[in-house]
This record gives C-alpha cells, sequence and structure tokens, in this order.
C-alpha cells in the first residue's frame, strides 16, 4: 500500500463524507466518531498551513488530468487559513454538541444528525478548497441542504418555516451564481479559477460580464443575509438547534464570504475600472447592511435573534473591510471576521446551554448566572466584551485596525467603522448588564456535571478569544500575509 | 433579401421554445393546483424534447425521467398531503406589481446582456473550442470509451459527479429525518367506497408487475451498462427503474405492503450505493494513484473502463433507492392520517 | 432567441416565486427558475449541424459535434434541483402538519 503524500489535500472532505456515510449504517450514537473526524480534520489542516507557508501554494488535480481538464484543490494562504478556521471552530461546537444534541434530538435521530453535520463541514471545506467554479457549486448546494435539514432539526413549530424560507433564498442565490457562471463560461470556454481568470484578461469589458459578475456576487451574498433579503438570518439561527447555530457562526457564511474575497481578488480581478465598479457596488451593499443590522440588533428584544442580527452586522462590516481593498483593511477584515466567528459561536452555545430551561431568552428576563457557573459566565462575558469591540480582546483590535484603514483611505468610511462600533457597544452592553450584575441567582442554571461539558466547550471559545489577544500579534503577522497574498495581483 | 433559411430543425425548436413561456404564464395564473402539477409535468416534458433537438439526449433523459415522472409524482403526492385543491391568491395587490416591474427590468437588462454572447450555434464559441474541443478529441485515446459526456461525468470531472451523488444522497437524508416515521402507524382499512376503485385498480397491478416492470427492470440495466457507448448511465438508469416502480407503487395494494421496513432498507441502500463510489475513490488512492485515478486500477485504459463501470453502478443505486424513497416517504405519509373520503 | 426565451423564463420563475402565497406554488415557480438556467447552459452548447458527442469509430473526421461539457454540468444541475425540490415538498408537507396551512399569510398570522 504506497500512498501518495499529495493525497493528503482532498482527504479532509474524503475522510468527513467515508465517516458521515458510514455512521448511520453502523452506529447508534456517533459522538465519539464525529469528534474524532473533526479533529484530524483539524490536525490536517494545522499541516497544511505549515505546508503553504513552505511552498507558496500546492494543489492537486482529482484523476491525476492537467489543469483545465480535471477538478483542482488548492491550498493557498487564503484557503488553508478559512479551512483552519472551520475546523478548528468547530471543534469547541463538537465538545458541546455531546450534551447539546442529548438535549435537542432524540435519540434515535442522533447518528443521522452527526452525518448531516459531518456532510455539511465537508461541503463547506469543499467550497473553500476547490479551484473550479462549478465543483464550489456543487459544494455550495451541498452545505446548503445539509443546513437546512439541520435548521429543520429544531424543536420548535417555527423551525420548519424557517427552514422553508432559508430554502428558497439560499436556493435563489445558488441560482443566480450558477447563472453568473454559465455566462463567465459562456464567455470564457473554461470552469477553473486560474484559468478563468487567464482568460478574462483577454477579454474586452462588455456589458455581459459585468451582469455575470454582479450575478455571481448577488447570488453569494444572497446566501449571507444582504439586504433587504435578510429577514430569513434571525429566525433561522433561533429556531435551529444550538449546535447548529453555533456551526454556522463558524462555517456557513464564512464560507461564503471567503468565496468573495477570492473572486474579486483572484478571477474577477481583470482591470482597474472593473475592479472599482465592484468595489463601490460591494462597499454600498455592505454598508447598508451593517446599518440595518446594528439598527435592528439594538430594537431586538430576544436574544439569539439580536445575535443574528449581530452576526449581520459583523459580516457586512468584513466585506466592507474587503472592498476597501487596502493592506489594512484586509487585516483588518480577517481579524474581524476569525475574532467575530469563535466569539459568536460561543454565544450561541451560551444561549442554547441559558435555554434550557426557558425556551425564549427575552434580554430583560434574562438570569444573572455568575453565582452557580463562574467560569462560563466569565467565558461569556468575555465573548460579548469581545463582540461588541470593547477592549481590550481581539475584536477591539480589529475594529481599531479598520479605522485606522479606513482613516489612512477615504474620510468617508470612518463613519461605518465607527457607527458599528456604537452598535455593538449598545447591545454588548445591555447583555453584560443583565449577565453580571443581576442580583438573583439562575433558577435554570444548575450547574451539575452533565453539563459540564456543554460548558467546556464554551469555556474553549472564551480561552480561544484570550489566545487570541494574548497572542494578537503573531495574529496580525499572519493576516498580513494573506494581504500580501491577496493583493500580490493588484496592480494591473 | 431575406432569405427563409429555415429549416425543419429551427422549426420544431422555436415551436417548443415558445411554449414554454406560455406554460409559465398559465401557471403563474392558475389557481387549481392539478392544473399547476399537470403544466409543470409538461413544461418539464417540453424540456426533454428541446434538449434532444439540441443535440443533447443524456440531459434529455435525465429530465424526462427526474423532471416529468418523479418530480410530477411528489408534487402530487405533497399536494394531497396538504389537503390543497385551490389557492387564493390576490393578483394585483401592491407587492407584486413592484416586484412585476422589478422583475421587468431584471429581465430587460439579461435580454440586453445576452446579446453580446457568442452567436447562437457557432463552432467557434469559446464554450465549444476551447476545453470541450479537447475532450472530444482526447477521449478515446485517454479514457477509451465512446460517449465523452460519461467520460466527462464519470472521469474527467468524477469528483462533481461524486458530489453530486452526495447531494442525492443527502436529499433522501433529510426527507427521511423530517418526515419522521419512526413511530410506525396503524394504516386504515379501506371502506366501502374506496374498495369498488380497489377492485378496478387490481388489473392495472397485474398488467404492471407482469409486463411493465420487467420490460423496463431490462431497459433500465441496458441503460446503465450502456452508459459508456450511447446516450445512459447511472442517473438516468437510476431514474427510470424508480420512476416505473413508483407508478407502480400509485396503483398498487397499500395494505400488503411493509412501507416502514422498505424505506429504511432504501435508505440503507442509497448509503451503500454512495459507498461504493466513495470507496473507488478511495482504493484508486490507496493502491498508490491519485483520488480517483481509475488508470492506476490496472495501468492501461482497461481501468478506467473498469472504474466507470463500478461508480456508475454506485451512482445508479443511490439515485434509484433516494428518489423511490422519497415518494414513499410521503405515500406512508399519506397513507398514516385519518381517511375523510369528502369527494 | 433561445436567450431571450431563457430571460423571459427565468423572470417567470421568479415571479411565480414572489407572487403567489402558496407554499407549494413557490417552489413551483423556483422549478422554472432553475429549469430556465438549464436551457441556458445547454443553448450554449449547441453546434449547428452537430450530433451528440459521442464518438464512434465510424464517424468521419470533420463531423461536428455539440459540446460534452455544459451537458456534464447540467446533469449535475438537474439532480440538484430536485433534490432541493423534494427537500423543500418535505418541509412544506412538515409545515402543513404544524400549522395547518400552507398559505404564507395565514402562517405569519399564526406566529405573531
Amino acid at each position: 500500500m504506497n500512498l501518495l503524500v499529495e493525497n493528503i489535500i482532498p482527504s479532509q472532505v474524503i475522510l468527513l463524507l467515508f465517516v458521515a456515510a458510514l455512521l448511520p449504517l453502523f452506529s447508534k450514537r456517533g459522538w465519539l466518531i464525529s469528534f474524532i473526524t473533526v479533529y484530524l480534520c483539524a490536525f490536517v489542516s494545522c499541516l497544511m498551513i505549515f505546508v503553504v507557508k513552505k511552498y507558496g501554494y500546492v494543489n492537486y488535480v482529482f484523476g491525476k488530468f492537467s489543469v483545465p481538464y480535471g477538478i483542482e484543490f488548492r491550498f493557498d494562504p487564503l484557503s488553508s487559513a478559512f479551512v483552519a478556521l472551520v475546523t478548528i471552530g468547530a471543534l469547541p461546537i463538537m465538545i458541546y454538541s455531546l450534551l447539546g444534541t442529548k438535549l435537542e434530538i432524540e435519540k434515535k435521530k442522533r447518528p443521522l444528525f452527526y452525518s448531516l453535520l459531518l456532510m455539511h463541514i465537508a461541503g463547506n471545506l469543499g467550497v473553500i478548497i476547490a479551484h473550479d467554479l462549478f465543483t464550489i457549486y456543487v459544494f455550495i448546494e451541498i452545505a446548503s441542504i445539509t443546513a437546512y435539514g439541520l435548521v429543520a432539526a429544531g424543536k420548535s413549530k417555527q423551525a420548519t418555516f424557517n427552514a422553508y424560507n432559508y430554502l428558497i433564498v439560499g436556493t435563489i442565490g445558488a441560482s443566480f451564481y450558477l447563472l453568473g457562471i454559465g455566462i463567465i463560461y459562456a464567455l470564457t470556454g473554461t470552469l477553473n479559477m486560474a484559468d478563468v481568470a487567464k482568460v478574462l484578461t483577454t477579454l474586452p469589458p462588455t456589458n455581459l460580464l459585468g451582469i455575470s459578475y454582479i450575478c455571481v456576487l448577488l447570488g453569494i451574498l444572497l446566501k449571507i443575509g444582504i439586504f433587504p433579503f435578510h429577514g430569513w438570518v434571525p429566525g433561522v439561527l433561533y429556531s435551529a438547534p444550538s449546535t447548529v447555530s453555533a456551526l454556522f457562526s463558524v462555517a456557513s457564511s464564512n464560507v461564503m464570504i471567503y468565496l468573495v474575497i477570492r473572486l474579486f481578488f483572484d478571477v474577477f480581478n481583470t482591470d482597474i475600472t472593473s475592479f472599482a465598479t465592484i468595489q463601490k457596488l460591494l462597499m454600498i451593499m455592505a454598508f447598508i447592511t451593517v446599518m440595518a443590522g446594528g439598527i435592528l440588533a439594538l430594537i431586538e428584544r430576544e436574544f439569539r435573534k439580536m445575535l443574528g442580527y449581530s452576526s449581520l452586522m459583523n459580516y457586512s462590516l468584513v466585506i466592507f473591510a474587503i472592498a476597501v481593498a487596502s493592506k489594512a483593511a484586509i487585516i483588518a477584515a480577517f481579524v474581524m471576521l476569525f475574532a467575530h466567528a469563535i466569539a459568536k459561536s460561543g454565544l450561541f452555545m451560551s444561549a442554547g446551554l441559558m435555554s434550557l430551561r426557558r425556551p425564549s431568552l427575552i434580554i430583560e428576563e434574562m438570569p444573572g448566572t455568575f453565582a452557580k457557573a463562574p467560569w462560563t459566565t466569565t467565558a461569556f462575558v468575555i465573548n460579548i466584551i469581545a463582540l461588541s469591540g470593547i477592549p481590550p480582546f481581539i475584536n477591539f483590535l480589529g475594529k481599531w485596525q479598520l479605522l485606522v484603514a479606513s482613516i489612512k483611505q477615504d474620510k468617508a468610511l470612518i463613519i461605518v467603522a465607527i457607527t458599528s462600533t456604537l452598535f455593538g457597544l449598545l447591545y454588548g452592553l445591555k447583555i453584560i448588564d443583565k449577565v453580571l450584575f443581576k442580583p438573583e441567582p439562575a433558577s435554570g442554571l444548575v450547574a451539575n456535571s452533565s453539563q459540564a461539558l456543554m460548558e467546556l466547550g464554551i469555556i474553549i471559545t472564551g480561552l480561544m478569544i484570550l489566545a487570541m489577544t494574548i497572542f494578537g500579534g503573531f495574529f496580525f503577522a499572519q493576516a498580513e500575509m494573506i494581504a500580501n497574498f491577496l493583493l500580490r495581483t493588484l496592480p494591473r | 433579401m431575406i432569405e427563409l433559411g429555415l429549416s425543419l430543425d429551427v422549426i420544431l425548436e422555436s415551436f417548443f421554445l415558445l411554449l414554454l413561456p406560455i406554460l409559465a404564464v398559465a401557471i403563474l395564473f392558475s389557481e387549481n393546483m392539478a392544473a399547476i402539477a399537470i403544466m409543470s409535468c409538461v413544461f418539464s416534458m417540453v424540456m426533454a424534447v428541446i434538449y434532444l433537438l439540441l443535440a443533447a439526449p443524456d440531459v434529455a433523459m435525465t429530465e424526462s425521467a427526474i423532471g416529468a415522472a418523479i418530480s410530477t409524482a411528489i408534487l402530487i403526492k405533497s399536494m394531497q398531503l396538504t389537503q390543497s385543491r385551490i389557492l387564493s391568491d390576490k393578483f394585483f395587490c401592491l407587492a407584486n406589481i413592484i416586484s412585476f416591474f422589478a422583475l421587468l427590468f431584471f429581465g430587460a437588462m439579461m435580454i440586453y446582456g445576452f446579446a453580446d454572447l457568442p452567436d447562437y450555434g457557432q463552432g467557434s464559441a469559446p464554450v465549444n473550442s476551447y476545453i470541450s474541443k479537447d475532450y472530444i478529441k482526447n477521449t478515446p485515446s485517454e479514457i477509451g470509451i465512446a460517449s465523452s459526456v460519461a467520460a466527462i461525468l464519470a472521469s474527467y470531472r468524477g469528483f462533481d459527479t461524486l458530489g453530486e451523488t452526495l447531494v442525492i444522497m443527502v436529499a433522501g437524508l433529510v426527507v427521511y429525518f423530517v418526515m419522521n416515521i419512526e413511530r410506525p402507524v396503524q394504516v386504515d382499512l379501506l371502506d366501502e367506497k374506496a374498495e369498488a376503485v380497489y377492485e378496478n385498480k387490481i388489473w392495472m397491478t397485474d398488467y404492471i408487475r407482469t409486463m411493465l416492470l420487467p420490460v423496463s427492470l431490462i431497459l433500465a440495466f441496458y441503460i446503465q451498462v450502456h452508459g459508456e457507448i450511447s446516450p445512459g448511465g447511472g442517473f438516468q438508469a437510476g431514474s427510470v427503474l424508480s420512476s416505473i416502480f413508483i407508478f407502480y407503487f400509485v396503483v398498487a395494494d397499500i395494505k400488503s405492503i411493509n412501507f416502514h421496513k422498505m424505506i429504511k432498507t432504501l435508505l440503507k441502500l442509497s448509503f451503500v450505493g454512495f459507498l461504493i463510489y466513495l470507496l473507488m475513490a478511495i482504493y484508486t488512492a490507496v493502491i498508490g494513484g491519485y483520488f480517483l485515478e481509475y488508470y492506476a486500477i490496472t495501468g492501461t485504459l482497461l481501468g478506467h473502463k473498469i472504474g466507470i463501470f463500478i461508480i456508475e453502478i454506485g451512482v445508479g443505486i443511490t439515485v434509484f433507492s433516494v428518489m423511490l424513497m422519497i415518494f414513499l416517504l410521503f405515500e406512508y405519509k399519506l397513507q398514516s392520517k385519518p381517511i375523510t373520503r369528502s369527494t | 432567441m433561445n436567450y431571450v426565451i431563457v430571460a423571459i423564463l427565468l423572470v417567470l420563475g421568479l415571479l411565480i416565486l414572489l407572487t403567489t402565497k402558496n407554499l407549494i406554488k413557490k417552489i413551483v415557480g423556483l422549478g422554472i427558475f432553475q429549469t430556465a438556467i438549464l436551457l441556458f447552459y445547454i443553448s450554449l452548447g449547441r453546434v449547428h449541424g452537430g450530433v451528440p458527442p459521442i464518438v464512434e469509430a465510424k464517424h468521419l473526421e470533420d463531423q461536428l459535434y455539440s459540446s460534452p461539457l455544459p451537458q456534464v454540468l447540467m446533469l449535475t444541475a438537474i439532480v440538484v434541483g430536485i433534490a432541493t425540490f423534494a427537500v423543500a415538498m418535505s418541509l412544506v408537507s412538515k409545515i402543513n402538519q404544524e400549522f395547518g396551512t400552507i398559505n404564507e399569510d395565514e402562517i405569519h398570522e399564526q406566529l405573531k
């Protein structure tokens, strides 16, 4: 048995699919196997980061065909960073899920639930690693259909209806993406991203090309929740099982943001005018969504829905920073993205823990949890402070970086940075006030040993935020390397 | 001088193409659910004919089996399950008018943009001249089979097909997950009126069971195996076979069918089908090649034929079991409702 | 001409999706939208006078073929379409079970 070392590149996706397909056939429970699988994938991601650092990028074509004819998988600084985010970010969620699923999913359905979970992660990883426009479409659909199933697993009556709305918007988005790449295919004749980029530079900038870019980007942005099509976001995150909401914060929308970054810098970057046009469009759409998300988050009374709007605001902020496209702004975008993903997943897990006894988490009625569960509450508070962008945590550093970047670039951009930070501060402070300073102890949060694992997951996210803050310099340096990589083609 | 160079296929194509918007508008304004179901079936059938006229027989087969047959069956079953017969929609409210104008603008923009596309049917368009030409040229020498569609599907872009099989399997899994059949329900006995209808159905089930099913089994196997040298393959065979089975179950004796066990078996079968494909991918890696590098199986072109054959079987099993399972899930849910015969 | 029909179907599909309140009819509209995109791709691959891309030995050297790659892509797209369709239908039937209706307005009423 002689294994080629290159086969490690698609190994994460293949392993996840293999385990996911075997799980319902042979296993009664499946938590341990899922956890080990995700752990192995996280291990491989770290390995690939080192590989990419050494070699710049590595690619792999299925079936050993040559590039435009076969399907290419590629690890480069951008994709390895996102793969690391998804797999490492999924680890505390998997730890949490042992009890999370015990309490929210019926026993018989649990192997199927884990199977869907693993396939969802596989779909997301496939979007990140694949370097072929159509393969990305297939994996977007894999991630989406598993997502609809995962959301529909929620217990409340609304879960299915929210899953339906998610399906409609998600399928329209994926179809627009398909239409857009169809037009690009019509004009270039190829589907491999590097090849398409090469051919696009030789084409005259027709209206059709612009329309195709808009179709593709619109499709992707629909799946993130751009205004005015943001209605489904809070409902989905509210009614899905808490494990699922946490995973969505780490994976799905971030992967869509990856796709925007990849297309914006590597494929659609054909000449200065088209780049500038897409830049302006992205900035406008992101700005509107930041405002909408922030305002809606402030007036929302239910905790998880508020988290949903806050996610929307953060994603749009990241897209805004990406659109600014200066080195400092890209660094800010990455720092904010990663920090938000970890903090938000921790918050959703905490919400899941808190909702054990009370199904609806109205903010005014949130329990003061400090007395009974000190460590978890500390982690929770760290996550909230981080999310709001209050110093000293990493999110604040990211937002500060964005401020710096916008001052350098254009005075008008400062408005976005400042307003978003203000929104974050306001809704964050509301929650901290309730959780820390409410005198009476929680009736529902009894810290017994069976909840320990759930709390462990939450505590790990808090620790991750702390780690990212302490090693902030290292983190910023990595972001700078990614920024350099993305900007390598800019003066075209 | 206007040259009327209208050959027969241009006339046929235009005729069928013009049917499509007419059907779509009819669906738009229709308020009768049964009419919508039938019109969407006709829509898919017309699409299949158009694909045939556009020289895409593989796609035509798949569209007719999946779009016209299975999709309509599921549509009708869900209409029965939700007991919806007549819609009540207000067509001329403000929101609709805004959407109409917005979409009109969108459509106009698309038509304006489409004018920049390479001319229709030209061999010099990038789609037809760049990698497609190389695929056609290289298929006999690199893959060794006649159908370049099957070569691309199973070999060159085999990983996409793996993803696609995964999508089908996931759809089956999610439908199973959502429809929650874990508590086996007692199926009500038929009442007298239904008994009379049931009597009439016996000759139909006999006909299907003794004549239609065996012939279509042979047809499905033919399509499955001949996918490499003619239009066909796993998707087409799986969907054709499952549509015949669905036809059977539409008219069959529901009392004596153990839905529960059948659905669970089909679910497991879909996983097996997907695993066949995945294991072939892993096998090629284990013996020292890349994933899905069929060449490594024997070191000659025969490896490709073996690889493609096996994965097409995996695809066929998955498609068949998932399509049938989804239909049976709907049928089972329908049967486990209390029967209220109103009309 | 094909492309004009594609654009019209895109518009009509989305129009059906947006103007109806019935959850099932919305999915039918979505299906029409997706089918229009399929037609677009297949029309791209058409070559006048071309035959299906099945290369048999007896064909002449300069035989014109339609392009195989769009057909392969659309096989995948059809399958993805029906997968989404089936999942959507199952969600609708569960919604009906939980809410007793599949009219969007009535469901919003119940959720208030």
